[in-house]
């Protein structure tokens, strides 16, 4: 019984990843959906300043999130990565 | 600031020290029985019942300086001090250690179970000890525990992170022990009492560097990331829970407005995403994870207004909730596919639907997505940040928000059980109970998050903090949703390598190995200095002394006993030459020498 329930979820899921781009295009315009209701819904005064203005937490969250990615893969990963047994060969 | 620390006293009703349940069935379990496994691991579930019950009634009473006293070596041990701040983390402290022995209740190894027992009765000791003596020696007893628990993954990589770990805690409580006994030296006391960061001494520094290394705070944090991932795979999720938070406990106690742990804290978040970010294990990013979230309770405390304590507090509690799922979760990937790294995960998803479904529930709650707990409990932090005028630090914790659900909201899931269509890997079916544990896990994260009222009635003291307002709920969309889209088009950049990252472990490695070295080559050098002059000085003194002595035994010891003896033998000649045997010649002798007496006598006088 509860295999057959994971099996149900878990096949609903693998069809979900299929049409993986649908569910992209909805996050899409979601996310654009947030953006304008920014200029409906504000703070008053910000922490930061910067923050009062609408689409600021955008700006920051994806800024942040490709800026550290390419940061620490392209620069600081081949510079601290060394091989899985870097400890163990010593030994 | 810190006088805020300190409880409003009022009459605690009951106490009973959840630590002795926990130690008396460990007890039980160590004797040797041959209870059946079916009958024996009902037994785990009843330290947690109790602990719950103990704590639940404690949280409707008073405060109380002491429950529990022992006098001990002309000191009195204080185990039982009770106010609010104990009892938030007592609280979740129990919930945790139920959800734990639920987890592990498949475990048929009992050594694993015990190991867990002494842990977790170490844990409630530290929360409940009023003096330093009592903190340290439970202090200790955690850190047993938590290396038996490492060790009993039973393979030599285990061996090798679980003696690490156990030599950097034995550090650690070095420093807490000198600390302690050189305060008491200025102080005459032992209390464990809040201290003034404006009159904090060198001995109070100490204490601060020992509960340091167990905060992992930066740069004594490496032992984290190297041992939890090398736990048993039951053990990681109580590890996950006690050892940080009880450090988090320690220092919102005794350290509430020191400067540098503000400052370190938003360190450590950054720090701990940054490593998130690039790290393959599974379980490696989610033990840097404990490194990042932690950095906002330390940074709350450090900032030691009563919101930022509040959210410390809240946070911890939140915290022990999804990051025991988060583990759970990676536990579950690691005893189905028999790896937790996700360069061999991926495409999961229909094998493994529930798992993914409670691993998103806490990946949720630690990114601090609306309805999960970690929205209140981390933003009652920032906000209280920013309130403080403490403007850098409060943006320094938004982009370690933005790298946490970049790193275990997304990465990771999305590598482990999306990424590919299909996984060759084999499952292995996951026990009932494990699902158990991790829908409890998921029903509280959900339900602190709607809730946060029960929450906050836990908290040391008054908070007025709304975090549902229209604002609150669209900036945290808005950022987390627009992280998604930066993981989006970096998904690429993104993959996992199968690579090992340095971090300061290989620093604790340089200086281990420098110490090895001091100890080892000055001895060699010694030895083998004394070596040299021994055999050019002290055999060649020795080869001297032989021969003098040979000269002497000859010319010496020989002439004078070989003198005496020719002498003798002479005389010994002569005289046998006298003995004629004929009474003439004897009478001629005694005549003779009778007047030679006469004589000589004669002549004398």
């Amino acid at each position: 019984m509860e295999e057959k329930c994971c099996n149900c979820f878990g096949e609903w899921l693998a069809h979900a990843q299929e049409r993986s781009q649908g569910y992209a295009w909805a996050m899409f315009a979601f996310l654009a959906f947030l953006v304008a209701l920014n200029f409906l819904i504000y703070p008053e005064e910000g922490h930061f300043v910067l923050d009062v203005l609408p689409g600021f937490w955008a700006v920051f969250g994806l800024g942040v999130a490709v800026g550290m990615t390419l940061v620490l893969k392209k620069i600081i990963f081949p510079l601290i990565s060394r091989s899985e047994d870097f400890y163990d060969r010593g030994n | 600031m810190t006088e805020a620390i300190e409880p409003v006293a009022q009459a605690a009703t009951f106490f009973f020290h959840p630590s002795i349940a926990y130690l008396a069935v460990g007890l039980i379990l160590v004797l040797p029985w041959k209870w059946e496994w079916r009958h024996w691991r009902w037994l785990l579930l009843v330290p947690p019942a109790i602990a719950i019950y103990s704590v639940v009634r404690m949280s409707f009473g008073g405060n109380a300086e002491c429950m529990a006293s022992l006098h001990y070596l002309g000191q009195t041990l204080n185990f039982g001090r009770v106010d609010k701040l104990a009892i938030i983390f007592a609280h979740v402290f129990a919930i945790q250690s139920l959800i734990g022995f639920i987890y592990a209740f498949h475990v048929r190894e009992r050594a694993q179970h015990v190991a867990a027992m002494l842990y977790v009765a170490g844990g409630f000791g530290c929360v409940f000890a009023g003096d330093f003596l009592t903190l340290f020696v439970f202090w200790e007893l955690m850190s047993v525990g938590s290396t038996l628990l490492i060790w009993l993954r039973r393979n030599p990589k285990a061996t090798a992170a679980g003696f690490r770990y156990f030599m950097f805690h034995i550090f650690g409580g070095l420093f807490l022990l000198a600390g302690l006994l050189l305060r008491y030296k200025a102080l005459n006391t032992f209390a464990f009492t809040a201290i003034d960061p404006a009159s904090a001494q060198y001995y109070d520094y100490l204490i601060l560097l020992g509960f340091c290394v167990n905060a992992a705070v930066i740069p004594l944090h490496a032992w984290l990331p190297d041992a939890y991932p090398e736990a048993s795979i039951t053990g990681a999720v109580f590890m996950s829970a006690f050892t940080t938070k009880t450090a988090v406990y320690v220092l919102a106690r005794g350290f509430a407005g020191f400067e540098i742990l503000a400052v370190m804290g938003v360190v450590m978040a950054l720090w701990g995403v940054a490593y998130a970010t690039i790290e393959n294990n599974a379980r490696r990013i989610l033990s840097y994870h404990i490194v990042s979230q932690v950095g906002y309770m330390v940074a709350g405390i450090g900032i030691g207004t009563a919101m930022t304590v509040d959210g410390a507090c809240a946070h911890a509690y939140a915290h022990i909730l999804y990051k025991g799922l988060l583990f759970m979760g990676a536990g579950c990937l690691l005893y189905a596919t028999g790896t937790a790294k996700l360069t061999e995960l991926g495409g999961l998803v229909k094998k493994l639907p529930w798992v993914m479904l409670c691993y998103m529930v806490a990946a949720v709650s630690i990114s601090g997505l609306p309805l999960f707990n970690g929205f209140v409990s981390k933003n009652i932090t920032i906000n209280g940040a920013a309130e403080a005028h403490r403007t850098w630090l409060a943006l320094g914790m938004e982009i370690a928000a933005v790298g946490t659900f970049l790193s275990v909201g997304i990465k990771l899931p999305y590598f482990a059980f999306w990424s590919k269509s299909s996984n060759p890997i084999e499952v292995k079916p996951i026990p009932a109970n494990m699902y158990v544990a991790m829908g409890i896990a998921a029903f509280l994260c959900f339900f602190t998050g709607v809730y946060p009222e029960y929450l906050y009635r836990l908290l040391p003291f008054e908070i007025d903090y709304a975090p549902y307002t229209p604002w609150k709920v669209l900036q945290a969309s808005l950022l987390l949703g627009f992280t998604g889209l930066g993981f989006y088009l970096c998904r690429k950049v993104i993959v996992p390598k199968a690579k090992l990252n340095l971090d300061f472990d290989y620093l604790y490695r340089l200086v281990g190995r420098a110490f090895l070295w001091l100890v080892s080559r000055p001895v060699a050098i010694i030895d083998s200095v004394w070596s040299e002059v021994y055999k050019t000085v002290g055999l060649r003194l020795l080869l001297f002394m032989g021969l003098a002595t040979s000269v002497f035994d000859v010319k010496g010891i020989d002439t004078v006993v070989d003198g005496a003896a020719y002498s003798t033998k002479f005389v010994g000649d002569g005289a046998a030459r006298g003995q004629t045997g004929r009474l003439q010649d004897y009478l001629a002798a005694a005549i003779l020498i009778g007047l030679a007496i006469f004589a000589a006598f004669w002549f004398l006088k």
